[in-house]
This record gives structure tokens, sequence and C-alpha cells, in this order.
């Protein structure tokens, strides 16, 4: 249906107080200068002043108090309907880097991720993506100048500097037989029971490129002891775990398990997939429940149909 | 003042977009290059990237013209303008065909208070299909995605008073279909 309203959007710097009605608390804060604010009042966007001016307003205004009330329970119904997700442009920032969205952003894009299978297996593919394009330093609007080489770079972009030129690119491409890529997002969050907002949001250290030969095994205990996967056990990361030079790739209906175990222990955490589940699309999403793993020291491993280990990399949570 | 490394950068950048906005043919095969480094990367899984290649030099080229690129690095910004496509695609090719699970499918029927928020939902559900797409869209990013005034000005190119205005105006428009 089309809509018959047309806005005045050439004009939208126009003061709203233009429209004002000469009503107003004793403060002088007409309505239409509340009223300006009020869809904002859901959201993070208002300061401490606007926010008291709204309070105040709308004690002494019933029909400001009525607009406000709307607007709080559209917007706490307006993100439980539908099938919205996050634009392209959130998903690409924040495989970037997660700091490049504000705090809510980013908790209610990883609120979204949680259920969401398709937007985190396209965080994956992102980070496997951003691997080879580490942090641009690019503004949505374009509008600060930035150096070539400016963004964050975190340890895995030095790694993939130093090994991903030589080793990882299949420049002869016979000779490195990528059968799979497993994006890995866990979703590990704080054991004790804070809120969103009480928890402090760790520094992301992005994805961690990690090898393995043909036996499976990860390709030199130097190289990925001294760069574990970390995670401090609050803020879900998402992890990339690119297998290479694999002997065959996965066989479609078999099973395949990941473990978690911690040093010279049994597993903690497991769960089985099919071949094709990450055959087909290169990217596996795992999701890991709050506090399912403790501070320590882990591996990941990957197990064959047969029982054969085919991966295995450290994790530390700390 | 700029970076040293950007300010040396700077003149050879403008030239790569004068050159491509004027087909020049080592300039579009320049910027083709720097697309297909994303489009092209195995973990999309796409069977042919040639379209999404186009696709994402044409907008490029439109943004160019439109005056969107207003500095920072070209290269980065057509990176950013390639990724935010092949999400697009990749998003698009994993929702066609997934079928919802029993488990995950709404309930069919619901009671008490349940149904009270369905019907609330419902309601929303209804505004927001009557609402223009630009309301919708603001809509989905203030309430939604959780993005702060200062972030949707950024992400739609308008200043920050003209984000307030609209979202105003798009709620006030949601009033009164809610009171229709």
């Amino acid at each position: 249906m089309t809509d018959s309203v047309s806005y005045p959007w050439e004009a939208e710097d126009l003061k709203v107080t233009t429209q004002s009605t000469s009503r107003g608390t004793p403060g002088g804060t007409g309505c239409a200068e509340i009223r300006a604010l009020i869809p904002w009042m859901p959201t993070d966007s208002l300061s401490q002043s606007e926010r008291e001016r709204v309070e105040d307003h709308t004690r002494s205004c019933k029909a400001c108090a009525e607009r406000l009330a709307f607007a709080a329970d559209f917007e706490s119904q307006a993100r439980e309907v539908g099938d919205w997700h996050p634009e392209d442009e959130s998903l690409v920032l924040f495989a970037e880097a997660p700091g490049r969205l504000g705090d809510r952003a980013r908790r209610r894009l990883e609120s979204h991720l949680e259920g969401c299978a398709v937007c985190s297996e396209c965080i994956g593919v992102l980070c496997a993506v951003e691997a080879n394009d580490p942090g641009s330093g690019v503004r949505s609007a374009d509008t600060q100048a930035a150096a070539p080489d400016a963004g964050p770079r975190g340890w895995w972009g030095q790694l993939w500097d130093t090994l991903g030129a030589g080793i990882l690119r299949p420049a002869p491409a016979a000779a490195y037989l990528v059968v799979a890529v497993l994006a890995c997002v866990l979703l590990i969050v704080s054991q004790t029971a804070q809120g969103p907002s009480d928890s402090s949001p760790a520094a992301w250290v992005g994805p961690a490129i990690l090898l393995a030969d043909e036996s499976g095994q990860a390709r030199s205990g130097a190289e990925t002891e001294s760069a574990p996967i970390t995670t401090d056990g609050k803020v879900r990361q998402p992890i990339q775990i690119e297998f290479t030079r694999l002997a065959a790739p996965p066989e479609p209906e078999g099973l395949y398990e990941i473990q978690i175990r911690p040093e010279g222990g049994s597993a903690v955490w497991q769960s089985t997939v099919r071949g094709k589940t990450f055959a087909e699309n290169y990217t596996l999403t795992l999701v890991l429940e709050p506090a399912t793993l403790s501070p320590g020291d882990y591996h990941v491993v990957v197990l064959t149909p047969a029982g054969e280990q085919i991966f295995s990399s450290p994790l530390r949570v700390e | 003042m700029l970076p040293r490394n950007l300010e040396e950068a700077r003149p050879a950048q403008d030239a790569t977009v004068r050159d491509l906005l004027a087909r020049d043919p080592a300039a579009v095969e320049r910027i083709t290059g720097w697309i297909r480094d994303i489009a092209e990367h195995r973990a999309w899984g796409f069977e042919s990237s040639d379209d999404l290649v186009q696709e994402t030099l044409l907008a490029v080229i439109r943004n160019l013209q439109a005056g969107r690129f207003a500095g920072g690095n070209l290269q980065h910004y057509v990176r950013r303008i390639a990724k935010n496509i092949c999400v697009s695609s990749y998003r698009r090719s994993r929702v066609r065909g997934r079928e919802l699970p029993l488990e995950e499918a709404p309930p069919l029927s619901a009671s008490g208070n349940e149904s009270v928020r369905m019907e609330g939902r419902l309601m929303v559900q209804h505004i927001l299909d009557k609402l223009d797409e630009r309301c919708r869209r603001l809509i989905r990013l203030a309430y939604y995605e959780g993005l702060a005034r200062r972030e949707i000005a950024e992400r739609l190119g308008i200043s920050e008073s003209a984000a307030k205005v609209r979202l105003h105006r798009c709620i006030e428009r949601a009033r009164e279909l809610g009171r229709a």
C-alpha cells in the first residue's frame, strides 16, 4: 500500500518548534520541542539534560505523556515483530571491529546473533574476508580521512601478514586443498547473573587463524601456542578456525565431533555436526551456553567419523 | 591535518577517482581488482561473483558521481561497499530455501498475557507495513538495532538534527496509524 502522506524531507532541518503550541511547562519548554525528543527516549541518544526536560514536561502534560508511552511501547514491540535483521553495514562494522558500534548497538547485534544462524554465519564469513582485509578504518559517512593503513589490526592481522603470504594464500591451487573453513561463533557470557549493561566488554581480539597440516595437527606448536584463541569468558567472540591442506573433504553424511577439552582432561563441551554442514558453506556456528567454560587452558579438537583427530588447537579462557 | 602518508596518497587517489569516472580502463581494472579481492573470497562460497563485482562497481561509480565519497581511503571505501553487497547477497542466498524447524516456529495459538502481547505485535506490524521504507529503516536502526542518533545520522549521511526530526515525524505517523 502506498503511503499517501508525504514528508517534507528536504526541509527536515526546519525547527520543529515552528509548529509549537504555546503550551509549556513552567520552565518554558514547549510541547513541540519535547515531542521531537520523545521518540529518542527509548534509545541512548539523549543527554541527561534532555531526558530531564522530557521527564519534567511529561509529568504535567498528559498529551506528551501519552506520546512518551506510545514511543516506549512501540520501541518494545517493534523489537519483537517481523523478521528484521541488522543492516549489512552493521555486520560489516561488527566484523571489522565491534568497537565501531556503540555499546547499545553492539549488545543488540550480539543478542540478534544468538538467535540468528544466518547472520552468525555471515559474521564468520566476514571474519574470514577480514583476515585478508583487516580493519578498514573507514567511517560510514566517509567524512573522516583515514590513513591508507589505518585501522585496528590485532595480533591475528600481524600473524596473517607474517604467515599468510607464504603459507595460506593458495598460490599453487593444487597444493592447497582448502576443504573447509570452520567459522565458530562462541557465545560465552559471564558466569555470574550480571545483566548486559553490567558486564564490561573486553577488548576485541579478532578471529584466530589456526593452521592444520595434512595430519590435521596444528601446523606448528610454536605458532599456535604463542597465539592461542583467547576469550575472557564474558564476551561472545567470533573465532575463526581455518582448515588447510586436509587430505580429503569432509564426508557429507559423516558425523564430526567438535570437542573442547581442558589440558589433559576429557571434553567439557562437545557437539556433533554432519560433514555437509560445513562442507556446503564452509561455515559452522557453534553456540556455547553461558558459563560453559571456566577460566583455563583448553584445546579445541575435531574428530572424524572414525574417531581420528583431525584438528587440535589451544583455547584460553581468561 | 592529514597524516603525511595520506597527504601523499591523496593526489594519486584523486586521479584514480577522476579516471574511474572517465571510465579509464586502467582505473576500472584497478578498482575491479579491489572488489574481486572481496567478492571472490572463497569463504562466501559464491559460485560466480561476476554479478556482484559489476553491482559493486556500479555502486562505487554512482556514489562517486553523487559526491558521497568525501575523503578517506578509496580502497577501503570500495572494499566496504563490496563487503556490504556481498553480505546482502550471502544473506539472501542463505535465507532462500532455509526451512524453519518446527521447534523454531511460532506457536499457533496463545492465551492470556501472551495473547495481549501478540495483539500488540500485530498492531505494530500493521503500522510498520503501512509506513514508508524510509521510516521503517529509521525505526529499525533506532529501535531494533539500537543505534544512537549520531550513528544513525552517520549511516544515513544526514545531520543529527535531521535524524531527530525524521524519527519524530515517523513516530507521529505511526501513532496516527495506530489510532486509525
